[in-house]
């Protein structure tokens, strides 16, 4: 059996802060709500082996709201379904809000993305058959001690902060593209988890419909301390964050 | 778990032609199995009058042949030192010249088979005769069974009013008659005590209603009449002929279901003792078939039952098992396929719910509600629309001699079936989704 390397190289890390960075790089030994050792991702079939990520080491305080750009193919997606426990890393090692995660097991990763994590997708992904409050509820339905009625009270205002309050009981189909994105904010915000993660949010959407929703993270992040990492293609959204990191094909800069 | 059960409806609701698909599936086979269990429960239950339905042997069958010795003569010939040498072989067999298949003539009953070794009760009934009877220019087609006395012990009808015949009335002819309701309100109008003592014209006589009882729910020929007399009152072609054939059956209960075979032998015994009669001495070899009620109705579907009993009882019943498993198993794997079909459709809505913390278990235990609910809806719709069908055919007739009844039994049946039918129809379709990778899914 013949194994090959694929063309593509492994992908390397340079960050850089933005001009608007807050006070939070200020602030003295803010806790590392993710923290990436030496992470790598290798994927193998029976005659080729993809590098995708190779040894990347990164550190995100909280309150920290990161972008992370970079060519189709360099692994920024794959970087960020690490980070959101949606991928296993092939090495390495990823705490989140402080817990060592690698080893979790199914359950546990389950428990700890309902309870700290919120996911925002280019494609939306809001469940078709279900209204845009059933969608918004749906991070609740999954951890315990919560009342449907409580449920429904912090839908409602997951849907209220997000200017969508008059679409409670319309389904997706009947929302336009940006409503649906602030309907997934609404979802991914709903369990105040400490921190988002967001694959290319603006992706689908036109340049006004991206400021909205841009305007929404970032009020997340200024007015709740919510970490956010974001995935983008769009450099003029990137230089709103804190810090933009970017992937290249070649090594690893710290 | 009610908040499981309102999200699965509102799926159902928003998937419309999933959900038609599939309660019409379910919806269609669950009425048809019922329907099925009823008529099935109607012919071969031990609901009144057939109590004694596991303990008896009917014996409807009789067969007479002329049997006569068949010779034949074989030669083989071979050369053997240049020489032609000749063997001969003379065999000799048996050829069925003619043969005869009728019922039960009351003379063979009565001559014979009484006190039949193995049988603790046993009666005649000559369920073959029709009347018709006119009141104001009206005809009303009554069936007609001419039975014994002890007809009464082996059959547990349900008595509206009056009672049977006794041993000594059966003895004297006298001419009585015991009505079923449904005849009693053809001809009457009404079904009730007033009636016992009043004049039934049948034939060219009178008979005095001495009971009514409730129309059996049955195919059963043996008890499946509109009126009892007793057989005394036959007339030349059932008393008094020495015959063995006739237009009757024996009716024969072993103390236990086991003591079954012991009649079948008995019988068997009988024939193969009995002598040619004076007016058929042709007729040399004699054959009574004992069949169980099951078998009998199979048999009375095909026409030759007794000689090949087992095939004719597979024959029958057979192709019904072949039918009902179709029933159950083709709507399964129809519901399988469309469920399947969906596991690709919604593996991105999966990958979400695990983004957001659901567990294999979590999914597993969705999409399983999910098929339960719209399995219980489709069996709940099945069954309503049984008993409508069962409520119109009962009241319209649709199978005559035949009236359903939704009976417990066949709803236990009923929910087991649903049951099994959303498992079998939910399980792989929500193990494949239990296992779908997010990351793939959501790309």
């Amino acid at each position: 059996m013949t194994i090959s390397t694929s063309t593509a190289p492994a992908s390397s890390v340079t960050s850089a802060h933005t001009p608007f960075t807050t006070a939070l790089s200020a602030q003295k030994d803010p806790q590392l709500m993710i923290n990436l050792q030496q992470i790598s991702k290798t994927y193998r079939t029976d005659t080729v082996e993809t590098v995708a990520l190779d040894n990347i080491n990164l550190e995100v305080p909280q309150g920290e709201f990161m972008s992370i750009m970079g060519p189709s193919g360099c692994g920024k997606s794959t970087l960020l379904n690490i980070i959101g426990l949606l991928d296993e890393p092939t090495g390495g090692s990823l705490s989140l809000s402080g817990q060592e995660v690698t080893r979790y097991n199914g359950g546990d990763v389950a428990k700890f993305r309902n309870e700290h994590l919120g996911f925002i997708f280019q494609s939306f992904h809001l469940i078709p058959d279900l209204n845009v409050l059933d969608n918004v509820e749906l991070p609740l339905l999954y951890r315990k001690g919560v009342s449907s009625k409580e449920r429904r009270r912090k839908a409602s205002e997951a849907l209220a902060s997000v200017g969508l309050s008059n679409r409670e009981r319309h389904f997706p189909s009947q929302l336009s593209g940006g409503q649906k994105q602030r309907v997934a904010i609404a979802r991914a915000v709903v369990g105040t988890p400490e921190i988002l993660l967001a694959d290319e949010p603006t992706g689908n959407l036109d340049s006004h419909m991206g400021d909205e929703v841009m305007d929404i993270l970032l009020g997340l992040n200024r007015d709740r301390g919510t970490t956010i990492v974001m995935v983008t293609h769009d450099e003029r959204m990137a230089k709103k964050t804190h810090r933009l990191v970017r992937l290249y094909d070649g090594s690893q800069v710290a | 778990m009610l908040t499981q059960l309102t999200l699965a409806l509102r799926v159902l609701r928003r998937r419309k032609f999933f959900t038609f698909i599939s309660l019409f599936g379910i919806s269609f086979t669950i009425m048809a199995l019922v329907i099925v269990a009823a008529i099935g429960e109607a012919a071969l239950g031990d609901s009144s009058p057939m109590g004694n339905r596991d303990n008896m042997v009917v014996a409807a069958h009789y067969r007479a042949e002329q049997i006569l010795p068949d010779t034949s003569y074989a030669i083989d010939s071979s050369m053997i030192d240049g020489r032609m040498v000749y063997d001969s072989t003379m065999q000799i067999g048996e050829n069925t010249a003619q043969d005869n298949n009728s019922m039960l003539g009351y003379y063979l009953y009565d001559n014979m088979l009484r006190g039949l070794d193995g049988a603790q009760l046993q009666s005649y009934s000559a369920p073959t005769a029709d009347f018709n009877t006119y009141l104001d220019g009206r005809k009303v087609e009554l069936a007609a069974n001419y039975t014994d006395a002890e007809y009464f012990q082996v059959f547990n009808f349900e008595w509206i009013a009056g009672a049977p015949y006794n041993s000594t009335q059966v003895q004297a002819g006298e001419q009585l008659v015991v009505m079923s309701d449904d005849a009693a309100i053809d001809y009457f109008g009404k079904a009730d005590a007033s009636l016992i003592g009043e004049d039934l014209p049948i034939g060219e006589k009178n008979y005095r209603i001495a009971g009514l009882l409730q129309r059996p729910n049955t195919q059963f020929a043996g008890v499946a009449s509109d009126i009892f007399m007793p057989i005394t009152t036959a007339g030349p072609g059932y008393i008094g002929s020495v015959e063995y054939r006739g237009g009757g059956l024996g009716i024969f209960i072993a103390p236990t279901p086991k003591g079954l075979d012991r009649i079948k032998a008995s019988l068997a015994e009988v024939a193969a003792g009995l002598e040619p009669l004076p007016d058929d001495p042709d007729k040399n070899r004699f054959h009574i078939e004992g069949l169980t009620v099951a078998e009998e109705i199979a048999a009375s579907y095909y026409g030759d039952p007794g000689i090949n009993r087992d095939r004719t009882y597979s024959k029958f019943f057979g192709p019904l098992w072949v039918l009902i498993s179709m029933l159950v198993l083709l709507p399964a794997l129809n519901l399988a396929n469309v469920n399947l079909s969906r596991v690709f459709e919604r593996a991105p809505e999966i990958a979400v719910r695990k983004s957001f913390g659901a567990t294999d278990g979590d999914i597993l235990r969705q999409f399983l509600f999910e098929t339960l609910v719209i399995t219980v809806i489709g069996g709940v719709l099945g069954v309503l629309l049984s008993l409508a069908v069962i409520t119109i055919s009962n009241q319209e007739e649709w199978i005559r001699g035949v009236r359903m009844a939704f009976t417990p039994e066949v709803a236990l049946y009923t929910l087991l079936i649903i049951l099994f039918f959303g498992l079998l129809t939910g399980l792989a379709p929500a193990l494949r989704l239990a296992r779908t990778r997010i990351a793939t899914s959501l790309r």
